[in-house]
């Protein structure tokens, strides 16, 4: 592999270690201040939106 | 060019739109709190708005343009990779904890961990920064105004005239709603400017792509190709690329240093989620911002390339922008335009405005000064400061031409501070042993090492440049060098046989040879081989014999310095390589600069901070704000303790 194409592999990687580290994040903490539990107020999933798109643009471009 | 009368009714209209929503809104403050904070009383998609239009202004119209014009699509890692790791972080761990904690300002959250000097210091750094950057983005508006609208019958011939009405215009019409609303004006107007900046932004784009000359998607990328800029389409540079965006610059620098100081550490961007009306809205607004933000590359970075693909002799890609707008866009759509363009320039001023504001009321006249005031006496002190502040952002604007480029400066600026305030952060959230001697010896180290890097670089690159500058081009023959870093000079074309590309070039002394590649980009003097020159493209290879003054490109691969001058070049063995005092490759290194200073001041802070442990009250106190983001126990326990030795301070001793 080219030294871009680790590159690419490493911000990847890095995009998936975020991932995991948000999915660590307690429920509590994730829905505190919110008035309900509803499944769009779980901000975890709102990052999985943001992560898989930015996955997108770096490992096309 | 005259701008017709629907266009500046459009204009007018959205001037007159601000002033009344501002205005509308400023019944909503009674208190210092309504001033800075908006009451506590904004939801997530008005944060998230907020965020990106602040962050995303005139300057980076102006200026990631003619990044993009230059290095290609690798800018979008400003607003992709510079972003989305770096708002999660925040959303989730600072967000949380600074709204918890029910502050003003990030200083002072730090004076709350470490101790009043480094709140002080914080203050006077960020005040210093975002008064420099006010007067940098007056500057941008001004000349964007320019390039906008130019010269009309009825405004003055002078552009200095010109420009300065521009700036008192856009003074004006920002000082009043935001000295009557405040942050709820400010956030609210900002809602506004950003539907309007990305309406007018999609619109350049839509009417740019769709342009013959360019021809869709796949037309621009084949044209810009073909141009010769074939690593304009990716997001990864090799780590010796000698742009501002080598990966590694982009990753260690960009990623983990400059944008979470940014997004963690910047009072106008945080001073949003403070204001929102719970934990939740606060966390959820920083990550729809975030989501917005990955949309800014299209509107922004894609001008750029179509700058490029239209206009690829430019020389000042800062110019693309304006010039798409004047081209391309019809009548009342222009005004439009321009109002987004606007929008997403007053929106930057009024956060810039506001935070410096805070800052300096709540942070250098109470927390410094020590002088609290009532709650009406600050409210007022705010609400003069946001006045003074645009008058002298206003005033010092033409200060910003001092710079070579406006977003080169602030970038600098940045990567200045951010090193050091993101160490502080850091290690104040995630390291309960960091202590306040720890911080002050931090920021000092940290600051101070950044201004000497930038400095130092500087000069380096400064003697390079000089070469360059006065080097006078004899002849150029073959030779097998990769581009690099481009470089704009003049020179003066004697005699000789240019190539395009794959150039040597000897200078008219003989004692310098450089090995790179030359580019034409326009005869600035006479030119007796005739205008071929001027239609220099990529295809042509030979432009034959040509004479004159020329603005070129040089991108230079290596410097070597011979004093046998008839062996020049036919022994490149026996030249002497020049070499650059430059520490860091590319020519601006902010990212690298920001990581240094960061491990800088991290190294300083964790040492400092061992060999100054906590031993009293206050100390005690700073560890209340401590590394236990989501620990309510560990937080309270230690709330208990410090109130306990604030009656009893004899108890806590050196213990």
């Amino acid at each position: 592999m080219t030294e871009l194409g680790w590159a690419r592999a490493l911000f990847l990687a890095f995009f998936l270690l975020i991932l995991l580290g948000v999915f660590r994040l307690p429920a509590d903490y994730v829905f505190r201040g919110a008035p309900d539990r509803a499944r769009w107020r779980d901000l975890r999933l709102w990052v999985v939106v943001l992560v898989v798109v930015h996955a997108f643009v770096y490992s096309t471009l | 060019m005259t701008l017709p009368v629907v266009d500046i009714l459009i204009i007018a209209l959205y001037f007159l739109g601000m002033i009344v929503l501002g205005m509308w809104l400023s019944r909503r403050v009674k208190t210092q709190r309504d001033y800075f904070l908006a009451g506590r009383s904004l939801p997530f998609w008005v944060i998230g708005m907020s965020i990106v239009v602040s962050d995303i202004g005139a300057v980076d119209f102006v200026s990631l343009g003619d990044q993009a014009y230059s290095y290609g699509i690798v800018a979008a890692n400003m607003d992709w990779i510079g972003t989305m790791p770096a708002i999660i972080l925040a959303a989730f761990i600072f967000v949380p904890y600074y709204w918890r904690a029910g502050v003003y300002s990030v200083p002072e959250y730090l004076g709350r961990r470490y101790n009043p000097s480094v709140r002080a210091i914080q203050s006077l750094v960020w005040t210093v920064f975002l008064v420099v950057n006010l007067g940098a983005v007056f500057w941008a508006a001004a000349k964007m105004f320019e390039g906008l609208i130019g010269p009309l019958e009825w405004l003055p011939e002078s552009i200095d005239a010109r420009l300065f009405l521009y700036v008192g215009i856009t003074a004006l019409i920002t000082g009043v709603y935001t000295i009557s609303g405040g942050l709820t004006a400010v956030v609210y107007t900002d809602v506004a400017q950003l539907v309007l900046m990305f309406l007018g932004a999609i619109l350049v784009v839509s009417l740019g792509l769709s342009d013959p000359q360019v021809g869709g998607i796949s037309g621009l990328r084949e044209t810009i190709v073909e141009g010769g800029h074939a690593d304009h389409f990716t997001l990864f540079l090799p780590h010796d690329s000698k742009t501002p965006y080598p990966w590694t610059g982009v990753f260690l620098g960009l990623t983990l240093v400059l944008a979470p100081a940014y997004f963690i550490g910047n009072q106008a961007i945080v001073q949003r989620t403070l204001g929102a009306r719970d934990e939740w809205n606060a966390k959820a607004g920083a990550l729809f911002g975030g989501l917005l933000k990955f949309c800014i590359p299209f509107l922004v970075i894609v001008p750029g390339l179509i700058a490029l693909a239209k206009y690829p002799d430019l020389g000042d890609g800062e110019k693309g922008y304006a010039m798409l707008v004047k081209e391309l866009l019809p009548t009342g759509i222009r005004g439009l335009v321009i109002a987004g363009f606007l929008a997403a320039l007053m929106s930057s001023l009024d956060s810039i405005v506001t935070s410096a504001a805070t800052i300096i009321t709540r942070d250098l006249w109470v927390g410094l000064m020590r002088r609290p005031g009532n709650d009406r006496g600050l409210l007022r002190i705010g609400r003069w400061l946001t006045f003074a502040l645009l008058i002298f952002g206003a005033a010092t604007a033409r200060l910003s031409e001092m710079f070579e480029g406006i977003y080169a400066a602030i970038q600098s600026m940045l990567s200045i501070i951010q090193g050091p305030t993101l160490a502080l952060l850091l290690g104040g959230m995630f390291w309960r042993r960091a202590t306040s001697k720890g911080a002050v010896a931090s920021l000092l180290v940290g600051i101070t090492l950044a201004i000497s890097l930038h400095v130092y670089q500087k000069a380096a690159v400064n003697e390079v440049e000089e070469r360059l500058g006065s080097a006078s081009i004899t002849a150029l023959y073959r030779d097998e060098g990769e581009t690099s870093i481009g470089e704009v000079a003049l020179c003066r074309v004697q005699s000789g046989h240019l190539r395009y590309r794959d150039a040597v070039l000897v200078t008219r002394d003989r004692e310098d040879v450089a090995f790179g590649t030359i580019d034409l980009l326009r005869p600035v003097g006479r030119a007796p081989a005739g205008d071929e020159a001027l239609s220099l493209g990529p295809n042509l290879s030979d432009t034959g014999d040509v004479e004159g003054i020329f603005a070129v490109r040089v991108k230079v691969d290596e410097w070597r310095v011979s004093r046998k001058e008839d062996q020049v070049l036919r022994t490149t063995d026996r030249v002497v390589p020049f070499e650059s005092a430059a520490p860091f490759n590319a020519a601006e290194p902010f990212f690298a600069i920001a990581a240094v200073a960061f491990a800088a001041s991290l190294l300083t802070l964790i040492v400092v901070s061992l060999l100054t442990a906590p031993r009293n009250v206050d100390e005690l106190r700073g560890l209340v704000y401590r590394s236990t983001f989501h620990d309510d126990e560990a937080q309270a326990a230690l709330a208990d303790r410090a109130e306990q030795l604030e009656q009893d301070p004899e108890e806590g001793g050196d213990s």
